[in-house]
Parts: C-alpha cells; sequence; structure tokens
C-alpha cells in the first residue's frame, strides 16, 4: 500500500474495493507504531476504536451508503474537542481535561464519514513555532529528524508528511498551520477568518484564530474545505458563504509580489520563490511589485495584540473548572496560584506575562489600542492591494526549519512568523505549498487572497500543483 | 521591565516563578518590550482601533419562563424578584 496517497485517490480505492478501510487503517496503525515513537507526532491514537469504525465504514462502502469521507483516517489536532477524549491543548493544565462534546469541524468531519484517527502534538495552547513546548515533548521533522517540524501545529504536519495518516486539523493564529507545512514540505491552508467554526477548538486568541488542514496536495485541502466550512450558531463570529465551486475570477491572475521581501529570506531560499514566479509567469500569470508593509511592525503588532488576547482567554484555567487540579491547597488563593504555577510551561507564562502587562491601565492605550489602529492601518493596506491583484505570492517562512536543539532568543524565534501574521491580523485565506527543497530539507510559499477569496486560493494551488511535482516528494522514511 | 514589575504581574496572572525563571523572564520580556515599543514610531493620528474583524451577532435566544412546580415554589420563597426571575441578594449577611 501506498503511504502517501491522497483523500481522492483513497476514495476511488475503498469504493473500487482494493482494499478495505480496515485494511487502510491497519496500514496506518502499523506505520504509527513503527515510526512514532521517534517522531512523537501523536498524543492518542486508540487502534481498537479505529479498527471498529473501519468495519462500520466497510459495511456502508458495501451498501453503497458511503459519504466522501467514508473510511478515511482524519488526525485531529490536540486542540480540538472530541467527545469523550483527552483535549490536553500539549498542557500540564489540561492533562486530565476529557472533552464534554465535539468541536463543529469535529463534527462535519465525523458526519462526512472521516474516522477519528487521533490526536496531534503540538506546542502548548499553541503558542510556539517550533513544537518544542509541549507536555508530552517535542515533534520531530521526519525529513530529518535533528529538526523542528514547525509549529504550533507541528504534530498534524510531520504525521501527514510522514505517511501516518492522509490528513490532519490545524489551527493557524498566526502561522501555525503554513510554517509547519513549510518546513515539512506538505500543504497548509488556513481560511478566511470566519469561514470555518471555532467552536470547540480551544481558544489562543480569539480575534486570530483559524481551524485549517494540513494535506498532501492542494486538491484534498479543498475537498476538506468543503467539509469543514460554514456559518455555526454556536459560533458568532462564523460565516455562512456558499461554497463556490466555479472560481469567478477570469484567468489569467494579477498577481501581487515584493521583491524587497526577498532580503528577509535566508539566500537560499530566494531561488525557489524565483522559481515559483517564473512557473506561474508561464502559467500566464502577470505580476506586479506591491512593496511591503514592515514585517517586523506587522510582527510587533500581531505580538501585543495575540498575548492581550491570550491573557484573557487563559484566565479561565484555575483548577476549578477544567482540567487538572494542584492537591493539598488550603485556601481557593493558593489553589489558584497552585495549579496555574504548575499547569502552565515556561512559554505560555512568558506570554500570559507579556499579555497581562498590555491590559494593564497604564499600558492599554499605549501598547494594546495602539497595536489595534496599526492593525487597522495593515487591514486597509491589504485592502488596497487586492484593488490592483488578484493574489498575493509570498514566502511563508524566512528559512527551512531549524535544529531541535538550536538556541535562539525570543525575538529571532517569534520572528518565523514574519511572513504568516499579517494574514491572521486581516483575517485573510493563505495557503502554503511546497516549491523544493534546500540542502535536503524542505521550503514553502504562500498564495494569498482576498478575504472570503478561498475558492480562489484553492483553485490556484490546485492549478499550481497540476504544473509542478515538489508536493509528491516525501521524506526517506 | 524589573523584578518589582514582574512580581506584580505575577500576581496579576496567579502563578508564580522560580527565582532562575524571574531572572531569565526579565532579561526576555525586557528584550520583547523593547523590539515592541516599534509601535510607537508609527503614525495612527485618526485611525479607529480594529478590535475584531467581524461584527458579532449575538445567537443567544431570550430567556423564556415556564412555569413549573418547583420555579413557582422558589419564587414564593424569594425575597426578591421580578416578574418570573428570582433576584439574586447581592449582600450574604453571615
Amino acid at each position: 500500500m501506498d503511504s502517501f496517497q491522497t483523500v481522492s485517490q483513497i476514495r476511488r480505492l475503498l469504493d473500487s474495493k482494493q482494499f478495505s478501510a480496515v485494511e487502510l487503517c491497519g496500514y496506518y496503525l502499523d506505520r504509527i507504531s513503527k515510526t512514532d515513537k521517534q517522531l512523537n507526532s501523536f498524543v492518542a491514537v486508540e487502534p481498537e476504536r479505529v479498527i471498529a469504525k473501519a468495519k462500520s465504514a466497510d459495511r456502508a462502502i458495501a451498501q453503497r451508503e458511503a459519504k466522501y469521507l467514508t473510511g478515511i483516517p482524519i488526525a485531529h489536532k490536540d486542540i480540538f474537542c472530541v467527545r469523550g477524549r483527552q483535549t490536553s491543548c500539549c498542557s500540564n493544565i489540561l492533562r486530565t481535561f476529557i472533552a464534554p462534546y465535539d468541536a463543529t469541524i469535529v463534527a462535519n468531519i465525523a458526519q462526512s464519514g472521516g474516522i477519528y484517527f487521533g490526536k496531534t502534538n503540538m506546542d502548548e495552547f499553541a503558542m510556539g513555532t517550533s513544537n518544542r513546548t509541549s507536555v508530552w515533548g517535542p515533534v520531530l521533522n521526519p525529513w530529518d529528524f535533528d529538526r523542528v517540524p514547525g509549529g504550533s501545529s507541528g504534530g498534524s504536519a510531520a504525521a501527514v508528511a510522514a505517511g501516518l495518516v492522509p490528513v490532519a486539523t490545524g489551527s493557524d493564529t498566526g502561522g501555525s498551520i503554513r510554517q509547519p507545512a513549510a518546513f515539512c514540505g506538505i500543504t497548509g491552508f488556513k481560511p478566511t477568518y470566519g469561514r470555518v467554526s471555532r467552536y470547540g477548538m480551544v481558544a489562543f486568541a480569539s480575534s486570530l484564530d483559524q481551524a485549517g488542514t494540513l494535506t498532501l496536495t492542494a486538491d484534498d485541502a479543498a475537498l476538506l474545505f468543503q467539509i469543514m466550512q460554514g456559518s455555526d450558531r454556536n459560533d458568532a463570529t462564523s460565516v455562512g458563504v456558499p461554497v463556490s465551486k466555479k472560481v469567478t475570477k477570469h484567468y489569467p491572475l494579477t498577481f501581487g509580489y515584493s521583491s524587497e521581501q526577498l532580503t528577509d529570506l535566508n539566500y537560499d531560499l530566494v531561488a525557489p520563490i524565483e522559481a515559483t514566479r517564473t512557473t506561474l509567469e508561464r502559467m500566464g500569470h502577470t505580476f506586479i511589485d506591491i512593496g511591503v508593509f514592515d514585517p517586523d511592525l506587522a510582527f510587533a503588532t500581531y505580538y501585543v495584540i495575540s498575548c492581550a488576547e491570550a491573557s484573557s482567554n487563559l484566565a479561565r484555567f484555575d483548577g476549578i473548572r477544567f482540567g487538572s487540579r494542584t492537591p493539598s491547597t488550603t485556601t481557593f488563593h493558593d489553589l489558584y496560584e497552585s495549579t496555574r504555577s504548575n499547569g502552565f510551561g515556561p512559554e505560555v507564562k512568558k506570554r500570559l506575562l507579556a499579555g497581562t502587562y498590555f491590559l494593564t491601565s497604564n499600558s492599554t492605550e499605549s501598547h494594546l489600542k495602539k497595536a489595534q489602529r496599526i492593525r487597522r492601518a495593515i487591514f486597509d493596506w491589504y485592502e488596497k492591494i487586492f484593488q490592483q491583484v488578484d493574489i498575493i505570492l509570498a514566502p511563508t517562512t524566512p528559512s527551512t526549519a531549524f535544529r531541535l536543539n538550536e538556541q535562539q532568543n525570543s525575538t529571532n524565534i517569534y520572528r518565523q512568523d514574519r511572513f504568516t501574521v499579517p494574514v491572521n491580523l486581516c483575517g485573510l485565506p493563505g495557503i502554503s505549498v511546497p516549491v523544493g527543497l534546500v540542502e535536503g530539507l524542505p521550503t514553502g510559499v504562500q498564495f494569498i487572497g482576498p478575504r472570503f477569496g478561498d475558492e480562489l486560493v484553492l483553485d490556484l494551488a490546485i492549478r499550481f500543483q497540476q504544473e509542478t511535482d515538489w508536493h509528491q516528494l516525501h521524506p526517506p522514511l | 521591565m524589573n523584578q518589582k514589575s514582574l512580581t506584580e504581574l505575577t500576581k496579576q496572572c496567579g502563578f508564580t516563578l522560580s527565582t532562575a525563571e524571574s531572572q531569565r523572564v526579565v532579561t526576555e520580556l525586557s528584550a520583547m518590550l523593547t523590539f515592541v515599543d516599534q509601535i510607537h514610531t508609527f503614525p495612527t493620528d485618526d485611525v479607529d482601533p480594529l478590535e475584531h474583524l467581524m461584527v458579532s451577532e449575538s445567537t443567544q435566544v431570550q430567556e423564556e419562563p415556564y412555569s413549573d412546580p418547583v420555579h413557582d415554589l422558589y419564587l414564593e420563597e424569594s425575597i426578591e424578584f421580578i416578574e418570573h426571575f428570582y433576584l439574586v441578594p447581592r449582600v450574604i449577611d453571615p
């Protein structure tokens, strides 16, 4: 059996009885048991339950009652609630939390027949770019076990890239789907803010968080998007926009591109992005230079807003309502302080301290309100750009995957997200697609669309992957 | 950021840091705050803050009181109520 089959290929093979869902799931479970001891991409897998679900999928296929995802294994990032299952957000404070309900995207995927395969590792509370802050230990990059897979959806990215599961969900607050996708050589799609419900996704920064997918191809991302998207009465910020199967824009497209941005890239990464531009030009698209909104300023803005929102959101983890509680405390105050001290890791604590600082009365106007004003300026800048162009081509990351033991200061680590955070600040759809290997490590570029231009972004990525074969390269495991 | 302001912040956050952690966090947060300070170089006169991308619509439904024996009993026993709703006492005298 091929470890790197897409959802569409698996669908055809299941329906034509080339193999059964039980055989398929057994194959992936076997790969996980052999490979994931080192990789550490999964934090929970339930083989017996998976095989039971696969048996009922086989019955549905035999009775010609299969839905599109019937029999297809799908892993969920450990940030999504799955009813009756541990949802730890890879934090000590939620180590014992069992979700009492399904996240909307989990329910939508289950209704389409997808088999919940297990939970994937992530940075604690999605705060990280290297998947080194998980309470369950770091995830390794399947291309090079000495390197990080990116984060925070590093477990999902590594699992898909290693052929342990064909599809995994992720969440993207500042690049947490697109950056690990680029580091692991797969396709990572972050939809427009609001197109996919956030209900049941543990909140980090509510005005930035968005659920999405990590897949082998853009075709699979488009398929999953159709299933996951839609308005949800449980999420007041979700938006119901009918999925457009025909992209109304007429090809060829006008691309926005900034040669100035290339100065921020490691030298080796310039050639792949220039080659991408050449490919797109060969496809008939045209390019105009759009300049760049200062990425450091955008990142500083993102940092203030995301930390402030995290400080507010994570105040609910007090040892009373959710997850773990430190025993043997005498007063309520002791219980609260002891639980949070033992429950949160160093990175989360640091961001909560920063966020609390930005929310203090002295800093609200000077930092938070100021950052929100700059956010509007960035939003307006992109709105103006999208009056001239259809899509923006941009790098996803400034480097390839860095070493697991590489010590960088916080500012440099955070700046990994400098090309991805503007997309979250403006709620835009963005997809990272692989565009080559640099010294044996994958690299990716982003196609960024206007708000609600998800279908165009996906359609373009599908067409791009019909012209290139970088997405067909897989790590030698 | 100094040790004193960090102590105040940890209190507000509801957790503690070890001495070693505190020293590291003071250094790292100071560096981040210096980096963040560049936001003050960008002019934002007459720009409204963008707090959220969506104008959210409330999906909560109006509360609808209904009659049942327990509900009626609560109302009879309550010190104060408004229409069909029990009014929670603001001060509980020990």
